[in-house]
């Protein structure tokens, strides 16, 4: 026999199963989307009956009094169904995860063991029910029955053995779920349950409907049997140390941090795994002032987080302590650290051949570390949110000096690059601009005063205007950029300063070779 | 120091400038600028309005283009400009060339040798950064710079190369200005600033980029560079460009010198009339004189003498403004007509003519109605009449103007272009995708947008936002409605007039340029009929009337099975049962007279003779709805009101309309004899009131009126009455001739229905989409009046709706054009295999006709289409369709051939709310019985009346009525109010419901298919309506019931 574990309105529940209070009377809707156009993705039966339909806009839905909406969040999502398998795998250790909201157990032999199905089902429900989650139970003699008693009827539904197909017969068509064109034509036949489905001659529907029609026969008639797809309990690699005394120097860390990755990437190896993401979480002793966040409800403890996000999966454990390190150099904790985790994400490792004419890229380990050493240095991103290091790349825009930094990637034989046209003279551009006094006379400026230093302009060419952006309140830009020659003590030559419209201030753009 | 743009374009450059062409005039009037240019993108589509645009504002308007040139020696956008009057026409020309060398829609550019040929009269600018020197600077530096110059100038002539410059504050194209500069110092050429304008303010910058990505299907974050660099395109005051210049003065004073070169105007445009070549060489107006003696002795038999001295005097005004050669040209095309078959009717101010009633253009007797011929033709207006022919819509008026275009060749005659504009729901869409809004959030906006005639307080953009769940408050979405609304009446794209069409003495592409349509062997001219009338264009509208073709349909259809002949022209016109009929205001499908509004007030003027008819069809017009003149004049006719003139001069003007002005004539007569006008200037007085009015013309037409009056002694309550009279309609109202007109195929249209009911309901039903109703209204109202409406059969069905004979009954039998997604000629094939030999099962049909696909079976066998293949025995709907799925698929060779042994469906027969959906969802309509029917007795225990019962009740009572709603209109004159027409099987109920009751129940008034409505009875003068006070839906049907709603 199997069971069928099915959340209705799943995105809802996994959404609000870890909110306090007893939401499940309230209207909720999920929303997706960009800021701007939010949408309904998802909707409880409370906010069904007031009218909510999936597809309306949050404004739409913020009509309807009481209503509740949140963001949809495909973590939240993935944990409900962890907690799902969870609530299965009590009962059994063969259970399928079918799709998300659905978990199917296998419960062959376990009658003497959790009682009737009948009690295995009230079992179930109240243990998704601790789990936050509201939950119909189906259980028949093949997994597809039980999905589909599951999903059709409310409570719990025990199907007799033998007696699958009178059992689903006045079921809807629709709990089926076959393709829209096949569900219309069956409409066109009049076809609208479970039952008449299973009565059409089977010779003649194939004919219909092809192999489609028999599989859908089939199974309103209960029939069919397969295995689930086990799923196995979720892989985790996760080691943690908490120390008798805290530590305050990175070195003694950095002996710890190697014996636990020594242990994950063995663990790792046994799977024929590798990783491109490195958690480190340290738990301090006193209340450092940044990056923190409050871990428990009640207790104190602080923790502080390091993530490494890795170009290629590795094995190599070296490699991943001498990131760490680096990383943490750049970014000590404030504190002494009591206890020390560290959670590897399992990935396939990917195995690459270079090409016999390709030049030699630097190997990806060694890239990567060069890149946190880099990183250590000049930081992680600049005042405008880029990041730091990488590859520049002109944005296609008027915006003076609009460039995006993309993760670093050695070239690629096959890519072409575009060229930039040559240009006669070349520009050091100080980024940050320079803010600078410029004095005008008729709009043309004749004197500027920038780093405490004065100088004249001899000659002014200018101003060349521009603006952009102007649907984006927060992206939109408006320059006036003049080059001047200018001719001081201690500052002469040709540079380029700008005014920016909206403010009225000067800045040094950049000065010419 | 003056200074003339010499380089704009406007929006008329779809989608490559942002402003129209008065914004353009209004900002150069108050910028102090005395002269510009609007030279659009391979056009001159904005040049009239420009041109009219500049007169009222007292600039001059140069004209000119940018021509696409691509050649080896010169590549780019070239500005050209008018110089002369032979310029203008060898531009036009070079347009029309360039235009009709390639099909519509493709990407045109004119070759060098192209610009020598037509090079006379015209002078060249150098052009901005996508100019052919730009371009030349760009591949080949200085040296193809001077290369290009110098081919310009053996081109155009060294007189007539500018070099032009522009500054809009940008590193390259000042350094394409330095070298500009300099090569025009080299060859002596003299230097052009220009600001290259694409919009009259700086702000519209933001309009242009968001057609930079529509032009290029591109959202504003991905446009990059394709979008404007800064907002400084816009018209610079002479100051501003003279500081900009300050180094370079001579090309701001070339400017102006320039300026004063360029001697057209659209004034001197060169346009004459085609001469029409009369036999053995006589005189136009000789022939003309002698085909209206003839025609009129056969008209009038005999000619009286008031129709002869009407006669003499139309005679005399057309030799003396010399316009034969128009009558004639129009009497051919009748002639054509005649000679074809093919059903015609003059319209429109032209039934004011004796002349044009004596060539049979058309069929009222002015003299007889003594209407006023000013009207049609006057000496002072200084323009050309305007005929309006009504032909029967489709092919036959498709003969008419190839007949046309085949008289006067293809460079002779065009059609008139209809300019689309940026409306509401077109705005949203485009501006959403340049937004990145999704094509969801889109689609329901568009559907909000768009609403009723008459728009509340409450329909505004904004509100239609808010409706599709559009938060105003982001900025983002705020941008977003600010430009849909700034876009509103900017052109977007040129299309093809329906009917108007301009015919020319020569060549007509030396007048305006013409470009292909999309519709094969047709051209357009680059104005619309406005534009085309402002600049004194003569135009014959060939006009497509739908009701034309039903009549010329009928008529075959009654001579096919009726054996009888029906000739409009001498259809009796004083049939009582007819007019019983028009009375009882029962006109579904009758012409003009079937409107709600129409019918509401049918029984009220209760007409008796023609003439009556000519008023009704005046009656419910906007003008004479807002004047507050229909109901005066029902009362009146109801004897409720004594009949009293505003002023004892009038009564014989109003006497025949009861002393209240109902049409155009009266409302020019009224300002003649008050008012002492003249005949022109009464004309004149009926353009200022037209559609586009403008306060200070009223002010000073008010002021005129006024005077005249006092002169008259009319003074106090009686002149402000005719003043009110006069200003509140003209323009809104019909002219008696027109009403006349359409009178005319009013009543042949209601004599058809009610002798012929079968051949009339055919022919509506095979020439929809036409009228006020669906066809689901037209089938259901036939019914009622007895005639037997067949169901769709591929046994007996044709594309067409036809007749049948069965036991001396004619029966309609729908035809197969009503099947969702069947094409005519798959259904002309499967005709012709169904006379070759019948079809014995539906996989035999389906082997016959292979273009009849899966789909196309299924839709059939839904709506029972298939039931009677084979003639055994009767399958049902779902017995075909479990056939048709097995026909579908085919089964492989292994099994093909093999006798079917299968036996009977096993599929239940389909219920009868099955069907009725089925029918809806296949054919939009049903031949059984109305969905309403089947409900009547539950809802005769709720208390329901029928439509029928409902015209009983007396008024004031209480009622409740269902239905399904067939139409929803809130016309514009109307405050606000809606009205409903509900369905059911024993007819229509009339509901009204006001703005408050709509503004707490829009969605039920809006979107339900079945309702009820309970409310207060309004039983007056055999009118009755429910007012509305409480709607609910009923849920009678899931069938999709159509609703005609006038959104």
């Amino acid at each position: 026999m199997f069971a069928c574990i099915y959340v209705p309105d799943f995105a809802v529940q996994a959404a609000m199963r870890n909110e306090p209070g007893n939401l499940d009377k309230q209207p909720v809707a999920i929303l997706e989307g960009p800021e701007s156009l939010r949408k309904v993705v998802a909707v409880n039966a409370a906010a069904r009956l007031r009218g909510i339909e999936i597809g309306m806009s949050k404004l739409q839905a913020e009509v309807c009094p009481g209503i509740v909406l949140r963001k949809r969040s495909i973590p939240q999502e993935e944990t409900a169904q962890a907690a799902l398998l969870d609530c299965g795998c009590r009962f059994s250790p063969r259970v399928e995860s079918t799709s998300p909201g659905i978990v199917l157990v296998d419960l062959s032999g376990t009658k003497r063991l959790l009682g009737t199905f009948e009690e295995i089902g009230c079992n179930l429900t109240a243990s998704a029910k601790n789990c936050g989650l509201f939950v119909r139970i189906g259980i028949a003699s093949n997994p597809d029955t039980a999905l589909h008693a599951a999903r059709g009827c409310g409570g719990i539904s025990v199907v007799p053995s033998g007696k699958e197909a009178a059992f689903l017969s006045p079921l809807p068509i629709e709990t089926l779920q076959p393709r829209a064109e096949i569900l219309d034509l069956l409409d066109s036949w009049g076809i609208r349950s479970f039952g008449s489905l299973a009565a059409l001659p089977r010779i003649s529907l194939v004919e219909r409907l092809g192999q489609e029609g028999l599989l859908l026969q089939c199974l309103a008639q209960g029939e069919i049997q397969r295995e689930l797809v086990l799923t196995d309990a979720p892989l985790s690699f996760e080691e943690t140390l908490e120390l008798e005394e805290p530590l305050d120097l990175l070195e003694p860390l950095a002996f710890i941090l190697n014996r636990l990755l020594e242990q994950i990437t063995a663990r790792l190896q046994a799977r024929a795994l590798g990783t491109d993401r490195i958690r480190v979480a340290l738990e301090l002793e006193v209340s450092p002032d940044r990056q923190l966040e409050d871990a428990g409800q009640g207790t104190q403890r602080k923790l502080f987080h390091r993530e490494l996000k890795l170009p290629l999966p590795t094995q190599d454990y070296k490699l991943l302590l001498k990131l760490l390190q680096l990383d943490l150099a750049a970014h000590p904790p404030d504190a002494p650290v009591k206890k020390v985790t560290v959670t590897a994400e399992p990935a396939e490792l990917r195995f690459t051949q270079s090409g016999l004419f390709m030049a030699l890229a630097p190997e990806p380990g060694e890239l990567e570390i060069a890149l946190a050493r880099l990183r250590a240095v000049v930081g992680e991103n600049d005042s405008a949110g880029r990041p730091r290091v990488g590859s520049p790349v002109v944005l296609d825009s008027h915006s003076p000096d609009g460039f995006q930094v993309l993760p670093f990637k050695s070239i690629d034989q096959n890519s072409t690059s575009k060229l930039l046209p040559p240009v006669p003279l070349a520009l050091r551009v100080f980024r940050p601009p320079l803010p600078a006094r410029v004095v005008t006379e008729q709009q043309v400026p004749v004197e500027v005063v920038f780093r405490g230093m004065k100088a004249r302009v001899a000659t002014a060419a200018g101003p060349w205007r521009g603006n952009g952006d102007w649907w984006n309140a927060k992206t939109e830009w408006g320059r006036e950029q003049w080059e001047l020659m200018l001719d001081g003590e201690v500052i002469s030559g040709l540079y380029r300063f700008f005014r920016e419209i909206r403010s009225s201030e000067w800045f040094v753009e950049g000065m010419y070779d | 120091m003056k200074y003339v743009e010499l380089h704009g374009r406007s929006a008329f450059s779809f989608l490559e400038g942002a402003s129209l062409p008065e914004s353009l005039a209004n900002v150069c009037a108050a910028q102090n600028i005395p002269a510009m240019a609007v030279l659009d993108r391979n056009g001159v589509y904005g040049s009239p309005r420009f041109h009219m645009a500049a007169k009222k504002t007292g600039i001059r308007g140069h004209i000119g283009a940018e021509i696409s040139v691509a050649d080896d020696s010169c590549t780019g956008n070239l500005p050209l400009l008018c110089e002369s009057q032979s310029g203008y026409q060898n531009l036009s020309r070079l347009i029309t060339k360039m235009k009709l060398r390639v099909p519509k829609h493709s990407s045109v550019a004119a070759g060098a040798c192209d610009l020598q040929e037509h090079a006379n009269g015209l002078i060249c600018l150098t052009g901005d950064e996508h100019g052919p020197l730009a371009h030349a600077l760009r591949v080949g530096g200085a040296e193809a710079g001077k290369k290009l110059l110098l081919r310009l100038q053996s081109i155009f002539g060294a007189r007539n190369v500018y070099v032009e410059l522009q500054r809009h504050f940008q590193r390259d194209q000042e350094r394409r200005n330095h070298a500009a500069i300099k090569l025009a110092d080299e060859l002596n050429l003299p230097l052009l600033a220009t600001n290259g304008v694409c919009y009259a303010t700086s702000a519209e910058r933001e309009v242009l980029d968001v057609f930079t990505c529509i032009r290029n299907k591109r959202k504003l974050e991905t446009a990059g560079r394709l979008l404007c660099r800064n907002g400084d395109r816009f018209l610079k005051s002479p100051e501003e460009m003279r500081k900009l210049f300050a180094d370079l003065p001579q090309a701001i004073a070339n400017t102006v010198e320039l300026s004063s070169r360029l001697e057209f105007s659209l004034e001197n445009l060169g346009y004459e009339f085609p001469k029409y070549p009369v036999p053995d060489g006589g005189s136009q107006i000789e022939y003309l004189r002698a085909l209206t003696d003839k025609g009129a002795c056969e008209r009038y038999q005999p000619v009286s003498d008031d129709a002869r001295r009407q006669l003499k005097k139309e005679l005399a005004l057309i030799e003396k403004l010399d316009l034969a050669g128009y009558f004639l040209i129009v009497w051919d095309i009748i002639r054509f007509c005649r000679e074809n078959d093919i059903l015609v009717q003059g319209r429109g101010s032209a039934a004011n003519s004796a002349v044009c009633y004596s060539l049979g253009i058309t069929a009222v007797d002015p003299v007889g109605m003594e209407l006023l011929f000013e009207r049609f033709l006057s000496e002072e207006r200084g323009e050309w009449p305007d005929i309006d022919l009504d032909l029967p819509s489709g092919n036959q008026r498709e003969k008419a103007i190839q007949y046309v275009y085949k008289r006067y060749g293809e460079l002779g005659a065009a059609m008139t272009a209809n300019v689309c504009t940026y409306r509401g729901k077109m705005a949203a869409r485009e501006v959403g995708k340049v937004f990145g809004f999704d094509p969801e959030t889109l689609g329901k906006l568009s559907k909000m947008v768009g609403g009723w005639e008459w728009r509340g307080p409450g329909d505004t953009f904004p509100n239609h936002f808010r409706g599709a769940g559009l938060d105003l408050n982001h900025t983002r979405i705020a941008k977003y409605l600010d430009l849909c609304i700034r876009l509103q009446d900017l052109p977007r794209h040129l299309s093809q007039h329906s009917g108007g069409m301009v015919i020319c003495q020569g060549s007509l592409n030396s007048v305006v340029p013409l470009e292909p349509a999309t519709m094969p062997g047709r051209v357009v001219v680059q104005w619309d009929k406005d534009d085309c009338a402002d600049l004194g264009i003569v135009k014959v509208d060939l006009l497509g009337l739908g009701m034309m073709s039903v009549l010329k349909d009928s008529i075959d259809l009654i001579h096919e099975h009726y054996g009888e002949d029906v000739d409009l022209a001498q259809l009796p016109q004083d049939q009582p049962d007819i007019y019983d009929v028009i009375c009882k205001a029962d006109t579904i499908g009758m012409f003009q007279i079937e409107s709600r509004a129409q019918m509401a007030s049918l029984p009220r003027n209760n007409p008796r003779k023609f003439y009556d008819l000519v008023t009704q069809v005046a009656l419910i017009r906007p003008g004479p709805i807002t004047g507050q003149m229909t109901s005066p004049y029902l009362k009146r006719r109801m004897g409720k009101e004594p009949v009293t003139y505003p002023h004892p001069s009038l009564e014989t003007i109003l006497k025949r309309t009861l002393g209240v002005p109902l049409f155009q004539e009266q409302l020019l007569r009224m300002a003649m004899e008050c008012a002492g006008f003249t005949g022109g200037e009464a004309e004149e007085l009926r353009r200022a009131l037209g559609h586009k009015r403008s306060e200070r013309r009223m002010r000073e037409i008010e002021c005129k009126l006024r005077v005249g009056m006092a002169n008259n002694g009319i003074f106090g309550t009686t002149q402000d009455q005719i003043v009110q009279f006069i200003t509140s309609f003209a323009e809104y109202g019909f002219p008696e001739s027109h009403a006349a007109s359409f009178a005319l195929i009013a009543y042949a249209s209601a004599f058809l229905k009610v002798r012929y009911l079968a051949a009339f309901t055919a022919a509506l039903l095979n020439n929809w989409p036409m009228g006020f109703y669906y066809p689901a209204t037209i089938v259901k109202d036939a019914q009622r009046h007895g005639l037997r409406v067949k169901p769709i059969d591929v046994v007996h069905s044709h594309w067409d709706c036809t007749l049948e004979r069965e036991q001396d009954q004619i029966m309609l039998r729908m035809g197969l054009r009503y099947v969702r997604g069947l094409q005519e000629p798959t259904v002309d094939c499967l005709v012709r295999e169904r006379q070759s030999a019948p079809f014995l099962t539906i996989e035999h049909l389906s082997r016959r006709v292979p273009q009849l696909n899966r789909a196309n079976l299924a839709m059939l066998a839904r709506i029972g289409a298939l039931n009677y293949v084979g003639s055994h025995t009767k399958l049902h709907r779902r017995d075909a369709l479990w056939q048709v799925e097995k026909v579908g698929r085919w089964v492989g060779p292994l099994l093909e051939g093999i006798e079917d042994l299968e036996g009977p469906s096993p599929l239940a027969p389909m219920e009868t709310e099955e069907r009725l959906v089925a029918d809806y969802q296949g054919t939009g309509l049903t031949t059984g019985p109305h969905p309403m029917a089947y409900r009547r007795k539950e809802l005769r225990g709720m208390g329901v009346k029928s439509a029928a019962e409902l015209r009983e009740l007396s008024h004031g009572k209480k009622a409740t009525v269902a239905g399904c709603v067939i139409t929803r209109q809130r016309p514009g004159t109307a405050k606000g109010l809606i009205f409903m027409t509900l369905e059911d099987e024993t007819g229509n109920s009339n509901v009204i419901v006001s703005q408050d009751f709509y503004d707490k129940n829009r969605m039920a008034v809006l979107y339900e298919k079945f309702v009820f409505i309970s409310g207060v009875v309004q039983n007056q003068d055999n009118i009755v309506h429910l007012k509305a006070q409480k709607i609910g839906p009923l849920s009678v049907s899931a069938a999709e019931v159509q609703s005609h709603d006038f959104h």
